[in-house]
């Protein structure tokens, strides 16, 4: 009964112990293939200034810092989830099609800064503040206060 | 134990175990969480400095009223590579704005420029709060443990108290119950079905009880009555036999030992008669005795009959006892107890007979050892054999005593006897 009661408490604290997420520092080679070919295409002269992993107990996902300051970030098979250029602008090509022409029509003066996408929809931010979303068909669904 | 208390204890005992456990476990876990938020804004910091710093932006001012502190320095390759990445530590800080070294949560991360350069950040966040908030959590928790405690272990005691309701109503009527008296309504009302059972049960099988008694009870009331007519013929045509002349020695030697066990049998009978007759209360009229009085006669009765045993008699009255009850039992009583003291006594013995406010204690020197006080006044009990002796006496004393609520008990203390009889005031 006792030793039960042992286990049981060491098992909830190795899983939350497991469930605490670890850092770690990784080098550009050890990213997966489509995260590098990302960063080729749209940074391709811009050097990381550092990457890592983040593992969970049942994710994993990657964290690539840019010396111009850009983050980008990817989930466990490469696929870019959120790229945050702050200080300049997210480059061309990343956005979609559909929501760039979108943004041109109505906020033609701004840019995009930051851009994430999960399994639900697009979020992005534009300089002017403006902040937008759009479903996963690319469709404008409203503004984000 | 009751059981009540049985299932009570065990219950806290499994609580407190499974408490202690949990609580435990959700301190480690609140702590674990503490850090792993402290941690993240700690890398939240870090990554803002770092994307600012890396795009030439202008960097948050050091001392900003936060407590959380941050330099960056450059640091050569062999360093960065060797330290590659994020490092978590716990140590002292110096805090500038507030002029003090604290204990801080530290995250250190190399990071490099477009020209190359590596560069080391150290961001701190004061821990002082954490420790607080630990402290916090910590008494809550023991607080909430403790009120958890009290309040399962006395709503679990409420519940069992009434759900066992109706299993105390039923021992208490069992207590009650005994066989013999009138068997009482069982108004045990249980909406359960194993306590209904139960009652059933045990109402089926007390009833079945009553009932054996009191056949067995008719049976050998019948039984002595029956036999009294056949054996006093019995008797009488002994008596007849030895009168006859035509007898010779021998047979009339033969017919005086029938004559000895018929009149053995007789007694025994009436014994049985009157026990029957005590018990089924046919002793219905009473008057008020006083023992003195009646113990005086029959000791002048039975120093007579045993004189030749040389027993010394001492009669010693401290206080005037009166009972109520039946004359006859009375005798019959009295009668025997006396009898026994005289008759279970060695040559030269000594019997004592001392009233006192409580009662009566006949005492006297015991010819053979100590009787089985829990066997004494069951029927046919006898220590050993004696001629003259239907093993019967004391269970009539005892039936006697019980009809009338007089207490009686036998000990044996120096060699001696002991009959204690308790006499309820009247």
């Amino acid at each position: 009964m006792k030793r039960f009661f042992l286990s049981l408490t060491c098992l909830i604290l190795v899983s939350t112990a497991a469930f605490a997420g670890k850092d770690k520092a990784i080098t550009v080679d050890q990213l997966p293939q489509t995260a590098r070919q990302f960063i080729k295409e749209y940074f391709a002269a811009i050097e990381v200034s550092y990457a890592k992993m983040e593992s969970e107990v049942f994710d994993k996902s990657y964290e690539v810092i840019l010396v111009n300051g850009c983050k980008v970030e990817f989930d466990k098979k490469g696929e870019w989830t959120d790229v945050d250029c702050k200080y300049s602008e997210v480059p061309a090509g990343i956005v979609p099609q559909k929501i760039q022409e979108f943004i041109t029509k109505n906020q033609p003066s701004a840019k995009v800064i930051e851009i994430d996408r999960d399994s639900r929809d697009y979020e992005l931010k534009l300089d002017n503040r403006v902040e937008l979303k759009f479903d996963l068909k690319e469709n404008f669904m409203g503004y984000d206060d | 134990m009751k059981l009540i208390y049985r299932v009570i204890s065990r219950i806290s005992v499994a609580l407190l175990i499974l408490m202690a456990v949990w609580a435990t476990a959700f301190y480690f876990i609140i702590i674990d969480e503490i850090n792993d938020e402290t941690d993240d804004t700690l890398e939240d910091y870090s990554e803002h400095i770092i994307t600012r710093a890396l795009a030439g932006e202008e960097l948050p001012s050091v001392d900003n009223g936060t407590n959380n502190t941050y330099y960056i320095c450059e640091v050569n390759r062999e360093h960065a590579i060797e330290h590659e990445g994020v490092r978590y530590s716990e140590d002292m800080i110096y805090i500038e704005s507030k002029g003090e070294t604290e204990p801080a949560r530290i995250l250190k991360t190399i990071f490099r420029d477009s020209l190359n350069r590596y560069y080391e950040l150290t961001v701190a966040i004061p821990t002082i709060e954490k420790e607080d908030l630990q402290e916090t959590i910590l008494s809550w928790i023991v607080t909430l443990y403790l009120i958890l405690l009290f309040v399962i272990i006395g709503l679990n005691a409420w519940i069992l108290y009434r759900s066992f309701k109706p299993m105390y109503s039923l021992l208490r009527w069992l207590d009650r119950f005994s066989v013999g008296k009138q068997l009482e309504p069982l108004n045990n009302d249980a909406k359960i079905t194993e306590f209904r059972k139960l009652n059933d049960a045990v109402l089926r099988s007390a009833r079945r009880n009553v009932e054996v008694y009191e056949q067995q009870k008719v049976f050998i009331g019948h039984a002595s009555h029956e036999m009294q007519t056949p054996l006093a013929i019995c008797q009488n045509r002994l008596e007849l036999l030895v009168n006859n002349a035509d007898v010779t020695e021998s047979q009339l030697e033969e017919i005086i030992k029938i004559k000895h066990t018929l009149d053995h049998i007789i007694k025994l009978n009436k014994t049985l008669l009157l026990l029957t007759k005590i018990e089924n209360d046919q002793f219905p009229d009473q008057k008020e005795i006083v023992v003195n009085d009646l113990l005086k006669k029959l000791i002048d009765d039975y120093s007579e009959v045993y004189t030749y045993q040389n027993i010394s008699v001492s009669f010693i009255e401290n206080a005037v006892v009166k009972v109520r009850m039946n004359d006859v039992l009375a005798s019959v009583l009295f009668g025997n107890l006396l009898k026994n003291a005289f008759a279970h006594n060695h040559k030269d013995g000594r019997v004592e007979v001392l009233i006192t406010s409580n009662g009566v204690e006949f005492s006297n020197t015991a010819e053979l050892g100590e009787l089985d006080s829990s066997q004494i006044f069951t029927r046919f009990y006898q220590g050993a054999k004696k001629e003259g002796f239907t093993g019967l006496g004391l269970t009539l004393a005892a039936s006697i005593c019980k009809l009338y609520g007089i207490g009686i008990r036998y000990n044996y203390k120096e060699k001696e006897h002991h009959f204690n009889l308790t006499v309820p005031k009247i």
